[in-house]
């Protein structure tokens, strides 16, 4: 029997779905993970991972609890888990108490105490196990190489571990990590190679995601702007809007997913148990240039095709079909690309077709005339010298009085974006 | 020893403040621009124990002939001013030539200050007579509150806010400021914006909308005024009624859109088309400002019938909302406060969408309760609501849910709220006289 299970990390709650509706990225049969068995493994995964197959419904009833990110989470989750190779008999590690998985009672000796015992042996007997997925970072918050330690001894031979880990390289690069993400101890990817290699594991891959899910921290790449209110409910669409949720899906797995661990927050590491381990310097060098590639060259399009699995016309033209349809995609594309433009040699047009080049340029053209705006009124009667009295009464200072009315001026008369016609 | 008096700017919805305040301070005076305050509300006031008094009544010829007189030299100041090198010097990395920003500077100076010069001569002719304590505004942004907050600031005197309505929006160019003394949001969801942009929130305070307090008990009448409303514009209360309600563009940002009355506007009227088409049965409102040009009742009721909307089936109206919030079946608004108005009695609420709703935006969360639909569904958004208990009853529940994130007046208690802020921040002595 395989039983298949996915938890969340502490900060996100089990989703429930409602009768009715059914959020894009699980599919109908998403509750089924919770009560039923699977002989077949893959048929588990892809009842888990089928995609809303009906399309963008014009109203989707909103379903009681669902948290878009959560579901993103879990939808980058399963993907990743679905590609990889597993075999018949599985377990899963890390089932938060009151989760499907510990509800349907399918892993009675993996419940939330284990979490806690960090020299605790896994009550499994050593290489009884086809694969272990461990997807609460939870498990790995406290000496994580220790525990890295404790499920390779359970893998059969050619097993597969995955773990959803928590990125140290990216926590570097982050001027005000959270308090959690401070108290986490996070190994660098050498580490974690050279602590599977002492324990005949082999690292098959570290895969980045949740590009725009939020632990608190700010984000490597999109600076603190998942932290923000509108951040937080632009992405709570994400379980009632197709269009949004495939392009977020489309930038964490064309995009995100093949660059480093520098990238985003998490990651999941795949391990096999191998006997010949000296691959693993193999992948290392392959992981540590593209790192460097990273981390040293501003990208531009042929970098980014390389790093990309597919043609970047392609993915363009699909990013467009999904900007031409939605606003909130393409809200959520303007948030995720103009930092990302700010740092490279990349621009619109080398990300979508040419009519969206323009009008993304057109919105980053008014954010510059908001805030030159902005200077000109607070500056005109306030900073500039001798302005300030001249615009006083009885002692009273009238400059930003004045603030208001200099700008529509500005915006109509002075940059010419409006004509002052109203229609 | 002087009369306790506050100067309010404070909009009609909210003047019910104005007479509580006079209730619990007999004798005070209430000092409010010309016009702003009704006679019928001046005499609620009265009536409360109170009195209002006109500020520009307090200015006789000889003061406005002075207010003229300083506003000359000041001209002349600023004008030489705008000719000086450190004008242009001070605008030399600006995308405009410093002339231009000149011209428009004397602009806006020569239209607003004569104004705002009177209201600070009067304030201080004010502070003069009575016993000045408290400033209260319903927003601090256009010129009259920021010279009200300015002169407060000057004389020691706190100036509240109370806010006109939730900042949906990241707040944007003149929005991005928090000016008064101390600023009261209708709850959570209000300070979000501005914590967003990095402001300092402590000046917060959330007390809910008291325009907002009877909708707690209007909730429960819905069917009295439905049955109203559709007597007033001769409408069926049997069949569903969806109220459109119309915006404008304040061109206070790039991202605004000068056409999106008539876009937004055409858009509903294309999705009442293509309802109409389809064989649902409705009737189709729409609810514009106070304020709109009156060329409007001939126009838009010429525009449905040119869209396929039978005039029995079509009204236009304009005027007070809070009848339509009620016993609408469903209220369409673009990042509107009417979305919250309407989660206040459970009326299904849809958001269309617009440009600048999104780049400024999102406005609401996918658990709030309203609905958001783009242009191209807002046919079929109507349709699913219209016709889908369940998905009413679901929207009903997320509002019933959410609306106290939005204002904790909801309980209908906003007016006490609000006026224990006032007390609280009413000085117990008068200000201390300005240094001279």
């Amino acid at each position: 029997m395989f039983w298949f299970a996915i938890t969340e990390d502490r900060a996100h709650k089990a989703p429930h779905m409602g009768p009715c509706h059914h959020p894009p990225g699980l599919g109908r049969q998403a509750r089924m993970h919770t009560t039923e068995q699977h002989r077949d493994p893959d048929a588990a995964v892809r009842s888990l991972a089928a995609v809303h197959s009906d399309g963008a419904a014009a109203v989707a009833a909103p379903a009681m609890g669902v948290d878009g990110s959560a579901l993103l989470h879990r939808r980058l989750l399963l993907d990743i888990v679905r590609a990889q190779r597993v075999g018949t008999r599985g377990v899963q590690i890390g089932c938060a108490p009151g989760s499907d998985a510990s509800r349907a009672g399918s892993l009675s000796s993996m419940q939330g105490p284990l979490a806690a015992q960090t020299s605790a042996p896994l009550p499994l007997q050593s290489g009884s196990v086809d694969s272990l997925l461990v997807l609460d970072t939870a498990w790995l918050a406290h000496a994580p190489l220790q525990r890295l330690a404790a499920a390779a001894r359970v893998l059969r031979p050619a097993g597969r571990l995955l773990l959803a880990c928590r990125s140290a390289e990216h926590r570097a690069g982050i001027e005000h990590p959270s308090a959690d993400a401070e108290r986490d101890e996070r190994p660098t990817v050498a580490a974690w190679v050279e602590e599977a290699r002492q324990n005949g594991l082999l690292v098959r891959g570290m895969i980045p995601f949740g590009a725009f899910l939020s632990d608190g921290s700010h984000s490597r790449w999109l600076g603190d702007w998942p932290m923000t209110a509108y951040a937080r409910r632009l992405l709570s669409w994400l379980c009632e809007d197709p269009h949004l949720f495939e392009l977020a899906l489309l930038i964490e797995q064309e995009i995100v997913a093949h660059l480093s661990t520098r990238v985003t927050d998490r990651f999941v590491a795949i391990f096999e148990r191998r006997d010949d381990v000296d691959a693993a310097d193999v992948w290392l060098h392959r992981y540590g240039a593209l790192d460097d590639r990273l981390r040293r060259s501003p990208l531009d399009p042929a970098s980014l095709q390389k790093y990309v699995p597919g043609s970047l016309p392609a993915l363009r033209q699909h990013i467009s079909a999904l900007l031409s349809v939605s606003l909130r995609a393409r809200r959520l594309f303007d948030a995720v690309v103009t930092p990302l433009l700010d740092r490279s040699r990349l621009t619109w047009e080398d990300l979508v077709e040419p009519a969206l080049a323009r009008y993304f340029a057109d919105v980053a053209r008014h954010r510059d005339l908001d805030r030159w705006a902005m200077v000109w009124s607070r500056q005109a009667a306030c900073e500039v010298p001798g302005m300030a009295s001249s615009v006083q009464h009885l002692g009273v200072p009238l400059g930003r009085a004045l603030e208001y009315s200099l700008v529509e001026p500005l915006l109509t008369q002075g940059f010419a974006r409006f004509t002052g016609v109203r229609s | 020893m002087k009369t306790l008096a506050i100067a309010s700017l404070l909009w009609p919805p909210n003047q019910r403040v104005l007479v509580a305040f006079a209730l619990r301070h007999p004798g005070c005076v209430i000092l409010s621009p010309d016009g702003l305050i009704s006679p019928t509300v001046s005499a609620d006031i009265e009536r409360a124990g109170g009195r209002v008094v006109v500020l520009e009544s307090l200015l006789d010829d000889a003061a406005r002939a002075a207010v003229d007189q300083a506003l000359a030299e000041r001209a002349q100041k600023w004008g030489a001013n705008l000719q000086q090198p450190t004008w242009t010097q001070h605008w030399r990395d600006f995308p405009l030539a410093a002339d231009v920003l000149g011209r428009l500077f004397s602009q806006v100076a020569q239209a607003q200050l004569p104004t705002l010069s009177r209201l600070v001569a009067a304030l201080d002719q004010a502070r003069r007579r009575y016993d000045l304590r408290l400033l209260v505004l319903n927003e601090d942004m256009t010129p009259p509150p920021r010279a009200l907050v300015a002169w407060g600031r000057t004389h020691g005197v706190p100036s509240v806010q109370l806010s006109h309505g939730v900042e949906l929006f990241q707040p944007y160019t003149v929005h991005a400021d928090l000016q008064a003394d101390v600023t009261a949001v209708f709850g959570e969801r209000g300070m979000e914006g501005y914590r967003d942009i990095g402001l300092d929130i402590s000046s917060l305070r959330v007390t809910g909308n008291p325009a907002w307090d009877d909708y707690a008990q209007l909730r429960h009448r819905r069917a009295e005024l439905r049955a109203a409303i559709a007597a007033e514009h001769v409408l069926s209360p049997h069949l569903p009624i969806v109220v459109f309600g119309t915006t404008w563009s304040a061109n206070l940002t790039a991202h605004s859109d000068e056409g999106i009355h008539g876009t937004t506007l055409r858009t509903f009227l294309a999705a009442a088309q293509k309802l109409v088409r389809s064989g649902l049965t409705a009737q189709f409102v729409v609810k514009d400002r106070p304020g709109a040009p009156a060329a409007a009742h001939e126009q838009i009721p010429r525009l449905f019938v040119e869209h396929g909307v039978p005039a029995a089936c079509a009204r236009y109206v304009a005027g007070e909302a809070t009848p339509w919030v009620v016993g609408a079946d469903v209220m369409v608004s673009m990042q509107s406060n009417l979305s919250i108005e309407a989660m206040m009695v459970g009326t299904p609420a849809v958001d269309l969408l617009t440009e600048v709703g999104m780049w400024l935006g999102p406005c609401f969360a996918s658990d709030s309760g309203v609905v958001e639909a783009e242009p191209a569904t807002l046919a079929d958004t109507l349709a699913a609501l219209l016709t889908s208990d369940v998905l009413r009853e679901r929207q009903r529940q997320r509002m019933a849910r959410a609306a106290h994130r939005y204002n904790v007046g909801v309980d209908g208690h906003a007016t006490e709220r609000f006026l224990a802020l006032l007390e609280a921040l009413l000085p117990h002595t008068a200000p201390a006289a300005a240094p001279a």
